[in-house]
């Protein structure tokens, strides 16, 4: 894979741009949430406490994974085209897949209600999301094939110009 | 075309998001408690509460279900109650009503008692389920805790007041006052109310209805009727005391006593016929054999409700033999509050059996009236000892030494010098005596012949009684002189020696 000055600056600059937005979905989200859902519910006034509800939600793992989306989703704009690219999409699905396995807990996600409710009120919400998760999982899946695609797949010669 | 298929399921997966989260927002904006109603039939009350909800979102929720315990703070279930299960469509509206069913037979009596007058927090428990196909599923189980405030706070069951009076019963009422302390429940119904004496006897009745909502107080007159027991009557009549009674308020739905408590009720008694006093008597002659004894007798009505009339049969009887000696009768009519004083008269036999006594010494006849008469329907007697000073018309005879002197050719005079006291205060001496004079071994020597006697009552009276013995008879120096005296209903004999 040849690239030229030009060519190569065009790639990382999208590629900065593509992994910004990976870096605040995936990153910052699960990061904060806890924090903004704690200054919405003390700007409330209702006393009630919902940052452990959410944290428990976002795991920590997920920042963690949100990073190294962020990293490979740079590098893989960067290499597009090359051969490690199957192996940057193939770590890519599976960390997407890793990332949206965890967010579902497994497709059945259970919420503690937080302390603070009217009436002392507590217990357990347990939301079964298997569906929603498979569907969001197929794209992932799909995208380490891709990579599997590229990684052993030898490229067709490209056809002689007449 | 994996890249194709790639875009396609990104799609799929943010439109399936976006579909969920706007049913979420739709269907929690659109829901709505509606009034909360309650009916009771039998021993079970069923809480209706009316769940309005509008499914604004663009996919269908599917068998929501909801399941409600409510058990108190010993853990002893209340309510229970379950909703649906109901499906409701994109755009779609429908009420889902939770029934909570209170069944007061599997309830225990304790159970209830304790909610009804304890304020406790209540454990609710709620299980809830819906699916929103094919995405989601949803399970919920919550526990929660509400704050119960007892319906029935601080009963209080006032000082009865008197109203009227039939018979033995009497008519009152009693201040009955109460809080619901409660912020959902109406206290609405009819309660028994019981007054039952030291005894566990039932004294009174009374049903009270109730209509108090929540937050607010009750407090009110509830009129009973309260019966003095007829075995209790002869003492309260004469004794004002302070009734202690217990006020059993009870509350029954069907055959189960949902709330039961005990209430001290006294009352301050009043004796229709405090002090009954019956004073010395005043005695005259009424006939030969009878004389009249006026007895002041006296009372206070200290009852604040019943009149007292009564017409009181007097018997008197002889206080030591327990013989008949007279009777009386008189009426009385005094109201509520008012006194009775009044002479009343007996006419008393006297002692012919004693005249022997009674005529020459004082004496203090000790008698017994027995009153009877019926009181509001109810028969009574008692009665009251009476002592009645007897003055005796002849106290103090006494005789001096007789004269002897010569009469004629056979018989000798004998002058014997007496004296007396008239004692008596009514009755004077005004009859006749004679008498027989014996020698000393009883051999009849002469006589006294009749002569009067006239002595007013209260009077001193010394005179000479003369006789005539045989005159052989006349050197004896002392004589033994039996005097018949007859004044009055009177007639005794007394026998006397007589120096010469």
């Amino acid at each position: 894979m040849e690239l030229s000055g030009g060519a190569l600056a065009l790639r990382i600059v999208i590629g900065a741009l593509a992994a910004s937005m990976v870096f605040v979905v995936f990153y910052l989200v699960p990061s904060l949430i806890g924090s903004l859902a704690s200054g919405i519910s003390t700007g409330g006034g209702t006393g009630v406490s919902i940052q452990g509800m959410v944290d428990s939600l976002f795991p920590s793992t997920l920042p963690l994974i949100g990073i190294l989306l962020t990293i490979l989703t740079f590098v893989g704009v960067v290499v597009r085209g090359s051969r490690p690219y199957g192996a940057i999409l193939i770590l890519n699905g599976i960390l997407f897949a890793a990332y949206f396995y965890i967010l579902f807990q497994g497709g059945t996600i259970s919420l503690t209600l937080p302390g603070g409710l009217p009436a002392s009120a507590s217990g357990t919400v347990s939301l079964g999301v298997s569906a929603l998760m498979w569907i969001i999982l197929v794209a992932p899946l799909l995208t380490i094939v891709k990579g599997l695609v590229i990684l052993f797949v030898p490229a067709q010669p490209k056809a002689p110009a007449a | 075309l994996i890249n194709a298929l790639i875009i396609v399921f990104l799609l799929v997966s943010a439109v399936s998001v976006g579909l969920i989260g706007l049913t979420a927002v739709g269907v929690g904006s659109g829901l709505k408690v509606g009034k909360i109603s309650s009916a009771t039939s039998g021993t079970t009350t069923t809480i209706s509460v009316p769940v309005a909800i509008h499914n604004g979102g663009s996919l269908s929720l599917n068998d929501l279900r909801l399941d409600a315990i409510v058990s108190d703070s010993s853990g002893d279930q209340l309510l229970t109650g379950s909703a649906g299960p109901v499906t409701v469509g994109a755009g779609e509206n429908k009420t889902v009503t939770v029934s909570l069913t209170l069944d007061g037979g599997s309830v225990s009596g304790a159970t209830l008692q304790s909610l009804a007058t304890n304020e406790q927090h209540l454990h609710v428990a709620v299980t809830a389920s819906t699916s929103v196909p094919p995405f989601l599923t949803l399970s919920a189980d919550i526990a929660a805790s509400l704050e119960w405030g007892a319906p029935v706070n601080g009963l209080t069951v006032g000082s009865p007041t008197v109203t009227g009076a039939s018979g033995t019963t009497l008519q009152v009422t009693v201040p009955v006052s109460f809080m619901n302390n409660n912020s959902y429940y109406t206290v609405s119904g009819q309660a028994q109310i019981k007054i039952v004496d030291s005894n566990g006897l039932q004294v009174g009745t009374g049903s009270l209805d109730v209509s108090v909502p929540p937050n607010t107080g009750f407090d009110q007159d509830v009129p009973l009727a309260l019966t003095i027991p007829q075995s209790q009557v002869q003492q309260l009549l004469f004794n004002s005391t302070t009734l202690q009674y217990t006020a059993q308020v009870e509350v029954v739905s069907g055959s189960q006593t949902v709330f039961s408590v005990d209430e001290p009720l006294t009352y301050q008694w009043g004796a229709p016929l405090s002090g009954f006093t019956v004073g010395t008597p005043a005695v005259s002659l009424h006939n030969d054999t009878t004389v009249a004894v006026a007895l002041p007798v006296s009372f206070t009505n200290a009852n604040s409700a019943v009149d007292v009339g009564v017409t009181l049969d007097g018997r008197v009887t002889n206080a030591t033999t327990g013989t008949a000696e007279g009777s009386g009768s008189f009426t009385v009519n005094t109201p509520h509050g008012g006194s009775f004083s009044q002479l009343v008269t007996m006419f008393v036999k006297l002692p012919s059996d004693y005249y022997d006594v009674i005529l020459f010494h004082d004496a203090t006849l000790r008698y017994s009236v027995a009153f009877s008469g019926s009181f509001q329907g109810v028969g009574v007697t008692f009665s009251r000892d009476i002592a009645v000073d007897w003055g005796a018309p002849l106290q103090g005879l006494t005789f001096q030494s007789a004269t002897v002197t010569s009469h004629n050719s056979t018989t000798a005079q004998v002058t014997v010098p007496y004296s007396f006291t008239d004692r008596s205060a009514w009755l004077s001496v005004d009859g006749t005596a004679f008498g027989v004079i014996s020698d000393v071994s009883g051999v009849q020597v002469g006589s006294i012949p009749k002569f009067t006697l006239s002595t007013a009552p209260g009077q001193q009276f010394s005179g000479t009684m003369t006789g005539y013995v045989k005159l052989a008879a006349s050197g004896e120096p002392r004589f033994n002189v039996a005097v018949w005296f007859v004044t009055g209903p009177f007639e005794a004999m007394v026998e006397v020696p007589v120096t010469a």
